[in-house]
């Protein structure tokens, strides 16, 4: 019989799919029909034929399954390879790999973190869908008749902006958020009051849904807010009030003292919308929307109040910069010297509205500091794990000589540490993305932030974190990878000492440099915080309470609330005045002093117990008292502030004060001067301040003594006795003060936060390198305590490296610490002052920890008896 | 009860290897259906029937001997296993059952 010789492509394709197992039998087969067929219809169908069985035979079942033909070695069963190598390495070393890993991950996760409060910091205000056109009008200098003042206001003149409009055609549409009451708000249903938090009400103009995004809910978002006595309130106040009934068209009652006139009426609010809650990340979040219209003075305001936050929606493609010098045209044009004496113009400048929250938040700074800690974690992790890596170098060596010998190119070892460190950094990813997961509700609550994990889901924050995960792995991977792999096969498998790494120096060197800049940046803060915390106010703030006085009190019922409460023997003493005490209210408004030009002057009103009741001292002259009379009408107090920016000097008492210019009729004389304290945040200076004596509306401080829970339920019942109708509310003034803070807290707490998770990775860096170089060198301690070593001497031979690289890194790591914490302390107006002795606790501290660390190992290999280390 | 599962042409299959008794390799088994059912079966749905078939262990499988006209390659010569017999009889059971369930009136039509 002839040979069969069926296509060979068809038969090379059908020995090369099909599966192993079957192929000889199948190959027979289809042999034997071919050689049937050639015989019964001739070689060319045949051949036909077995082509046709050939392709259909190319199906399920058949076709092997696909892997590399064996004897090439692929790249992914390389890869295999190497992920069984790694597992083997990685149990070898459970602990220690562990170890690497948490840091990695645990770095890894903060640094996440950090991005998610970028994120949502930045976020703000980013959610109406105007965003990018709308603008905030800023104040940022004015000029009266007799002076120029830069000033960082954010408010503007109600006025301003209806007349721009009218000019400017670039000006599409504004909306101003104002506040023309100056007590905090309570509403009353159905007889039944309700609080808001402070600054939470607000009135605006109707045109608001226009411009800003918030979802209205219930109610027509073009005339919800038009005419007076309206209100929109949000979903959760609606629910607050109104429970599940139907809060649309019900009527909320209040009581609003006008901040122009002082002046206290009742306003019935219909309620005319309801609006899904807003976000957290918005700087315009309020519970309830008050119509502009219900400010029976809203037509009346006239320049020379910044005191409304007025929002600009600019056409499209208009510049801001082009339309803010404008506004000063404004001025110009309509400021009619007979009616704001003092005033001339003011220069504003248009905030972006996704930009307001960030420079309220004190800027870039804080991005950047907090960046920049992310980075540096992200950093220290990094170089933890690439250090421990490098280290274990040497225990790999044997393996890299037996691959060399084996057959190993150089690429293959690189390719093979690449996929390793590849494999480690995911899986730290992973178990950073999974500790974020965890960790995110506790970490919100404890710092009071707003972080939201499934903001990761996302195209980019996941692209991110795989760029993260490529670029930690090749960098990672790619020291190790050519350090080792550069290793000469006869100087490992005869010797197995490796030579040290010049690089882990550098990187161990930088790691400490780190960790001395964190601690004495988080030092810093800390004092800061503390400093706000205790620095002397110029007034007490211990036991002192405060109590919020209803609106339109007159003088007799104030003085009775007054002497009932100053009959309690643990309340020493109880004075009015119409601002907060340390926490501003008071009304800024243009003084002229001796003929002066006049200036921006804080003035509030006292009566003559205040300066006693709250430990402000007195200068020179003497304090309001009942003996004078004519002290309300014709004598203020000032602070010393005050004297210096007028230049009084010695003249201050006696000197002759108006308000408004110096053509004003009515003049007070100084008969006092007070010791300067602090009005407001620590954030800004002294302001300098007037202050006149009563009639007192506003506030209410008691110094007590003792424990506060009598005098409270003393101040209860007298209320209750003379208020029945008035809620209460009071509060401890130092908590009130430390409030302030808050941010500031938070941040500090952040940071607190971050260095010590950034102290905790290095150190446990170090533990893992300090482990594993003792170990190598164990044998060598073995021969130095057998030749007379004792353990003190082996210790300082081990740590003696480590030291030197701590006292090498304290340099660059305190001068960046120091420029660090100036640039946050920019912030302030008074600020701790950097202390020697910080910088050397922590230098100290650093070196101990060193010294725990890397001498622990050293005593525990140097307690080894050298018997068994020695055979 | 456990459940046969046999396709129309599985069951061919199978049968015919029960018929080929012993001589039930890749080409007598296409030769015998083809016969018998006067149809065409391709190689690969024949062996990759056979493939299945063996993998729900309805049948085994021993190496032959190899001849001239395969080119020295061996034969696979396929036999029913005891599994491979319970679900021919649970086949056959079912239609018997189904058949004698059917009722067949005198003088129906089957509405073919």
């Amino acid at each position: 019989m002839s040979e069969l010789r069926p296509p060979r492509f068809f038969l090379r394709f059908f020995r090369w799919f099909c599966d192993p197992q079957l192929h000889r039998f199948i190959e027979g087969d289809l042999l034997e029909l071919y050689g049937e067929r050639v015989v019964a219809m001739g070689r060319k169908k045949a051949d036909l034929y077995f082509i046709r069985d050939v392709l259909l035979l190319f199906r399920p079942g058949i076709v092997r399954s696909f892997r590399w033909p064996q004897g090439v070695v692929g790249p992914f069963r390389l890869l295999g390879s190497y992920f069984k190598i790694f597992r083997r390495n990685f149990r070898r070393q459970p602990t220690y790999n562990l170890l690497n890993l948490s840091c990695l991950s645990l770095g890894i996760a903060a640094a996440i973190c950090i991005g998610l409060y970028l994120d949502f910091e930045s976020s703000y205000d980013r959610n109406h869908r105007l965003a990018d056109r709308i603008f905030r009008i800023e104040t940022r200098m004015i000029k009266t008749h007799e002076k120029v003042m830069d000033v960082n206001w954010s408010g503007s003149p109600a006025n301003l902006a209806p007349l721009a409009l009218q000019d400017y055609p670039e000006i599409e549409a504004y909306v101003r958020f104002f506040s023309f009451f100056s007590n905090e708000v309570r509403l009353d249903y159905g007889g039944e009051m309700f609080e808001t938090a402070p600054d939470q009400v607000i009135a605006v103009d109707s045109n608001v849904f226009e411009l800003f995004s918030f979802d209205l809910l219930r109610g027509d978002p073009t005339t919800a807010l038009r005419g007076p006595g309206k209100v929109v309130i949000s979903e959760s106040m609606a629910r607050r009030i109104f429970g599940t009934a139907d809060p649309m068209g019900k009527v909320l009652r209040t009581r609003l003292d006008h901040r122009t006139n002082g002046e206290e009426r009742a306003y019935p609010l219909e309620v005319s919308g309801v609006y899904r809650d807003l976000p957290r990340n918005t700087h315009l979040f309020f519970e309830a929307m008050i119509s502009a219209e219900t400010d029976p003075d809203l037509d009346n305001y006239y320049f020379g109040r910044f005191n409304v936050y007025t929002y600009l929606l600019l056409r499209e493609n208009i510049a801001p910069e082009n339309v803010a010098p404008k506004l000063t045209g404004i001025y110009d044009r309509y400021l009619d010297a007979q009616r704001d004496e003092v005033l001339v113009h003011a220069r504003h400048e248009l905030v972006p509205l996704p930009r307001i929250h960030y420079e309220e938040a004190g800027g870039s700074t804080y991005l950047l500091i907090f960046g920049g800690i992310g980075l540096l974690l992200l950093l220290i992790a990094f170089i933890g794990y690439v250090n421990l890596v490098t280290a274990q170098a040497g225990r790999r060596a044997r393996e890299i000589g037996m691959r060399k010998i084996l057959g190993s190119g150089r690429s293959q070892l690189i390719l093979q540490f690449l996929a390793e460190s590849l494999f480690l950094t995911l899986l730290a990813v992973l178990a950073a993305v999974l500790i974020v997961v965890i960790a995110i509700d506790p970490l919100n609550a404890l710092l009071d932030l707003h972080l939201d994990a499934t903001r990761l889901i996302q195209p980019q924050p996941l692209l991110i974190l795989l760029a993260v995960t490529l670029g930690l792995g090749m960098i990672g991977g790619s020291y190790p990878a050519f350090f080792l792999s550069s290793f000469k096969v006869l100087g490992v498998l005869q010797n197995s000492t490796t030579r040290s790494a010049p690089l882990q120096q550098w990187l161990l060197g930088f790691q400490f440099a780190v960790v001395i800049f964190v601690l004495i940046s988080t030092g810093m803060i800390d004092r800061q915080l503390d400093f706000l915390r205790e620095k002397d106010l110029g007034f007490d703030r211990e036991q002192i309470l405060q109590v919020q006085l209803p609106g339109g009190l007159s003088a007799a019922r104030s003085d009775l609330l007054q002497t009932t409460l100053a009959r309690d023997p643990d309340i020493e003493s109880v004075a009015g005045c119409d601002f907060v005490p340390g926490l501003g209210g008071m009304v800024n408004r243009p003084v002229s002093a001796q003929a002066a030009e006049p200036q921006f002057i804080r003035s509030g009103r006292i009566d003559h117990r205040y300066l006693q009741t709250m430990g402000i001292e007195l200068v020179a002259g003497r304090n309001f008292s009942p003996d004078f009379p004519a002290d309300s009408t014709e004598h203020v107090l000032v602070n010393e502030t005050f004297v210096r920016s007028f230049g009084l000097g010695e003249e201050a008492l006696g000197a002759l004060v108006k308000f408004g210019g110096w053509g004003n009729p009515h003049a007070y004389r100084v008969v006092g001067i007070v010791r300067d304290f602090h009005q407001s945040s620590l954030h800004t200076g002294i302001e300098p301040q007037l202050f006149r004596l009563g009639p007192v509306s506003g506030n209410l401080v008691l110094k007590i003594s003792g424990d506060p829970s009598g005098p409270i339920r003393h101040l209860e019942q007298t209320w209750n006795k003379l208020f029945p109708d008035q809620y209460l509310q009071y509060s401890f003034l130092d908590e009130d003060l430390q409030n302030r803070y808050v941010e500031d807290q938070r941040r500090g707490h952040l940071f607190l936060l971050f260095s010590l998770i950034t102290i905790f990775i290095a150190f446990a860096g170090l533990y893992g390198l300090a482990a594993y170089l003792t170990g190598r060198r164990t044998r060598e301690i073995g021969i130095r305590k057998v030749l007379g070593a004792d353990l003190p001497a082996i210790v300082i031979l081990i740590s003696r490296s480590f030291v030197i690289l701590v006292l090498l890194a304290a340099l660059p790591g305190v001068l960046l610490g120091w420029i660090t914490v100036r640039m946050w302390l920019e912030n302030f107006a008074f600020r701790a002052d950097m202390s020697w002795g910080l910088i050397g606790l922590v230098l100290l501290s650093v070196l101990l920890l060193v010294l725990c660390t890397v001498g622990w190992q050293a005593i525990r290999t140097a307690a080894r008896n050298p018997k068994e280390v020695l055979h | 009860m456990k459940r046969y599962k046999l396709g129309e042409f599985e069951e061919i299959v199978m049968l015919t290897v029960g018929v080929l008794h012993g001589e039930a390799y890749g080409v007598s088994i296409k030769k015998e259906i083809e016969e018998r059912a006067g149809r065409t079966v391709s190689v690969g749905a024949l062996q990759a029937a056979l493939k299945r078939l063996e993998q729900k262990a309805y049948l085994s499988s021993y190496t032959g001997e190899e001849t001239q006209e395969r080119a020295g390659r061996p034969k696979l010569y396929y036999q029913i296993t005891a599994e491979g017999r319970r679900a021919l009889e649970y086949t056959r059971d079912l239609r018997n059952g189904l058949w004698a369930d059917m009722k067949i009136v005198p003088g129906m039509k089957f509405d073919f």
